[in-house]
């Protein structure tokens, strides 16, 4: 029988000292449960250590089995009895497990069990020593929990400072790409912009935008669809976002204070909290204003080509070239043609802002003889202005009125190309940007140029075509001049020998008298002079209207000729009762085509004669101090209406606009082309009802004369023979 | 609706604005028998015609100097003792403008005497002498 540790003396037995100290040790160790076992698990002794760590009296446990002190899982899992069979088998077991106390309490106990044997090696009961180690797993759980906490916070630092990383690195991707992007709340409160994104909506920077008040952005911007409808706002995709949809769409935005027009896709997602509800709205712009310009460009050379090859009328097709190139290709657009005299005369403008329009008309720059576009005519070389700043403009434009029409005007880019047909620059088409902020490059220049060669092909063909056309029309007017005019004389010479036929074939040719027939044979010699006569300044005109007139000049005494013409003409008037006059001091000399100058005369005398009726015609000659002659024919006929007196020295005019006129209306024609090639003027003054005075002013033509190499033949006064 | 009104005998008035042409025709209608009167425009033809001359026929040029025959015709049109006057027109113009004319006949430029007389006959059947 083992004792119990109640029952060891505290005093020493039987078995010596030794047996009491023992005895003593159990008794006193409070930090362990030391206590035996029956063979069956029964608790058979106890010492102050198991009350304390178990709860237990003394009284209350011996002989309960120990399974008592098992938690529930551990006894329905007859982990009691396995412990014990374990012991009787190799004589010990250890473990660190969870037990129960006596208030239902659980702690961690460190429990060793031992078989204890007799002499014999019976087993009698089990030791078993279990110690409380609740605190130190407390303490060890308590420093595994702070470990853990302290890897957490450091995970969470690195965590963050990861984060922050990416954010970082998300953000500089953000605002380095062409993608316009944009990150509302929920509030439509702007939280993330880049530049790409400001810049769309006219702010210099995603700084400038994000700082602007919620209401400027849509106050400043204008929203089309592709087709130029106005795009509700409420329908962006960034608004759709923020109801959950995602959603994309083409728009053009036209920036309100500048005009600035860009095209994007856009599109919108939503983002979701971990509830499912919008958190943020991202918009996303990917910006093709380039692609679209490029796009609009290549439209405008489309429909400039077709209208270029469609007209033969070139100053209104070049015109509708000005007109297709705003606002594809320009915001404005002009057309300059270099005038003879070398001045430029714009044949038209176009510009996308009507009211601007006639600002822009005639606007050059820089002002003056320096103007790109005067540059380009000169040199036949095409001038690419990419960048114009204000600066520019106001460092070149002196006067402040003319300052503020180009700052007003706002030019931004411009190109100016050549209009050359042959080898000659005739003119420059211009394009210029402003209100879109457009900048033009090289490729702009090249498709400007293409447009510019296309032009001038039209230039050519539609004045080979004019040239073609007039040449046919002069030669129709001519033949049906030429065959009218031919008429009257043959009809003279036709009915005479068609009389004379008849009254030979009716025998009453006998009536005429010798000299009546005489008379008649004469007459028709006359007639077939004047034919000939006729035939031969049909073919002058012929020649002269696609020759030049070249000139035989000589000293001739003007007067003389005049008198010679005159007195042609004095039956003729006498006949319808006038009389011609001559007012001349003397001889007039000059260098002339002597011939020519009889045609002249011919023509004014011969006119008046016809057409003055039966009141007196003046003629004269005068010299003017400047080395000029004047020689004017006034009749008093019934003049000339002035809607005629612009076109009668115009080639046919008479067969046109005056058709029940008998004359070829080539006579004032004639006469104009050899005062012209003399460097003279040829010009009438009529009141209808009064008369009419034609006046020629010829230079008398010494220098002509005197410096025949280095004058032009065909030069006029204002000529310098340096 | 010829007669010798005013003492002129019948007669066909030649207004035609080309003197040769003009003194060419009236000297060949005389020698076929008829009285010929001239006058260069249209103007001349009406003096002629205010003075009580009723010509058996007008030969009328149409492109002429101060008063065309055009103009000269729509006047006689105007005046009813003058617009039953037969009217021929000389021309080289086209049909069509002459046909603005109103007259009784056309003859084409260059004219024949031949084709001419038929005319003159139709309407002066008295006046050959």
């Amino acid at each position: 029988m083992v004792p119990s540790a109640r029952e060891i003396p505290r005093n020493g037995s039987s078995d010596g000292g030794a047996v009491d100290l023992f005895a003593l040790l159990i008794e006193q160790v409070v930090d362990y449960a030391i206590f035996v076992l029956d063979r069956d698990g029964r608790i058979a002794s106890w010492n102050p250590g198991a009350q304390r760590i178990k709860g237990y009296a003394s009284s209350e446990i011996i002989g309960q089995p120990y399974a008592i002190f098992f938690t529930e899982e551990d006894r329905a899992a007859r982990k009691p009895d396995t412990i014990l069979s374990h012991v009787r088998q190799h004589g010990r077991f250890q473990e660190e497990g969870w037990r129960v106390r006596q208030d239902g309490t659980r702690f961690w106990a460190s429990v060793v069990v031992t078989a204890l044997r007799d002499r014999r090696g019976e087993l009698q009961g089990f030791a078993k020593i279990t110690r409380d180690l609740t605190e130190r797993r407390q303490a060890e759980e308590t420093a595994r929990l702070a470990a853990a906490e302290q890897a957490a916070r450091r995970q969470a630092e690195l965590d963050e400072r990861q984060m922050r990383r990416s954010r970082d690195q998300l953000d500089l991707i953000l605002r380095s790409i062409n993608e316009g992007v944009t990150v509302q709340t929920q509030d439509r409160k702007l939280i993330f912009a880049n530049d790409a994104a400001a810049l769309l909506c006219g702010f210099r920077s995603a700084e400038e935008l994000l700082a602007a008040p919620a209401g400027q952005l849509f106050a400043r911007l204008e929203i089309f669809r592709e087709d130029g409808t106005p795009f509700p706002v409420d329908e962006l995709p960034g608004r759709l976002a923020m109801r959950g949809k995602p959603s994309s769409a083409v728009l053009r935005f036209r920036v309100k204070p500048t005009g600035e027009e860009r095209w994007s896709f856009v599109s919108g997602a939503p983002v979701l909290d971990a509830s499912g509800n919008v958190d943020l709205a991202v918009s996303v712009f990917r910006e093709f204003t380039e692609r679209r310009r490029g796009e609009q460009a290549w439209q405008f050379l489309a429909q400039a080509s077709a209208v270029l090859a469609g007209s033969l009328d070139y100053e209104q097709t070049l015109k509708q070239v000005a007109e297709l190139a705003v606002p594809r290709f320009a915001d404005w657009s002009a057309v300059d043609v270099a005038a003879a005299d070398g001045a430029l005369v714009q044949l038209a403008v176009a510009h996308v802002d009507p009211s601007k329009q006639q600002m822009a008309k005639e606007w050059r720059w820089p002002p003056g003889p320096d103007a790109a576009v005067h540059q380009v005519i000169r040199t036949g070389q095409p001038r690419l202005l990419p960048d114009i700043t204000d600066a520019m403009l106001e460092a070149s434009v002196t006067e402040p009125e003319d300052r503020a029409v180009a700052l007003r005007l706002g030019p931004r880019s411009a190109m100016m190309v050549p209009l050359t047909v042959g080898a000659k620059t005739i003119g420059a088409l211009s394009f210029v940007t402003a209100e879109s902020g457009r900048r033009y490059s090289q490729q702009d220049l090249i498709l400007a140029n293409e447009i510019a060669r296309r032009a001038s092909l039209a230039i050519e063909n539609a004045r080979a075509y004019r040239e073609a056309h007039e040449a046919v029309r002069t030669r129709d007017n001519f033949l049906a001049i030429a065959s009218h005019e031919l008429r009257t004389p043959l009809s003279g010479l036709s009915v005479l020998i068609s009389s004379l036929a008849r009254a030979a074939a009716s025998g009453r040719l006998s009536k005429l008298t010798p000299e009546a027939l005489n008379e008649r044979f004469v007459k028709a010699e006359r007639q077939v002079t004047q034919i000939s006569r006729l035939v031969d300044r049909l073919l002058d005109v012929s020649r002269l209207s696609t020759r030049d007139l070249s000139l035989e000049r000589e000293r001739t005494d003007l007067a003389e000729i005049v008198r010679d013409v005159i007195s042609r003409y004095e039956d003729a008037a006498a006949e319808s009762g006038s009389r011609i006059e001559l007012i001349a001091s003397g001889p007039v000399f000059g260098w002339w085509d002597r011939s020519r100058l009889d045609q002249v005369a011919t023509n004014l005398i011969g006119n008046a004669v016809k057409y003055g009726g039966a009141a007196p015609i003046t003629v004269s000659i005068s010299s003017g101090s400047s080395g000029h002659v004047r020689l004017t024919v006034r009749d008093g006929g019934p003049g000339i209406p002035l809607e005629h007196q612009g076109r009668i020295f115009e080639q046919y005019e008479r067969a046109t606009d005056c058709e029940n006129l008998p004359g070829m209306g080539l006579g004032l024609w004639l006469v104009r082309r050899i005062v012209t090639a003399h460097g003279g003027t040829a010009s009438v003054d009529s009141r209808p009802g009064h008369g009419a005075t034609f006046s020629v002013v010829l230079p008398n033509g010494e220098r002509a004369a005197k410096a025949p190499e280095t004058f032009t033949p065909v030069a006029g006064e204002g000529v310098s023979s340096t | 609706m010829t007669g010798n009104v005013g003492g002129i005998p019948e007669h066909i008035l030649v207004v035609e604005d080309d003197k040769d042409l003009r003194d060419t025709l009236c000297q060949a209608l005389e020698l076929e028998g008829y009285t010929a009167v001239a006058a260069e425009n249209g103007q001349a033809a009406l003096r002629h015609l205010a003075a009580g001359a009723r010509p058996c026929l007008i030969l009328l040029d149409l492109m002429m100097p101060v008063m065309d025959g055009w103009t000269f015709r729509e006047e006689l049109l105007k005046n009813p003792e003058l617009a039953d006057i037969p009217v021929v027109v000389m021309t080289a113009a086209s049909a069509a403008r002459a046909a603005a004319a109103a007259a009784q006949a056309i003859l084409y430029k260059p004219l024949h005497m031949g084709k001419v007389v038929d005319v003159v006959q139709e309407h002066c059947p008295n006046g050959a002498a």
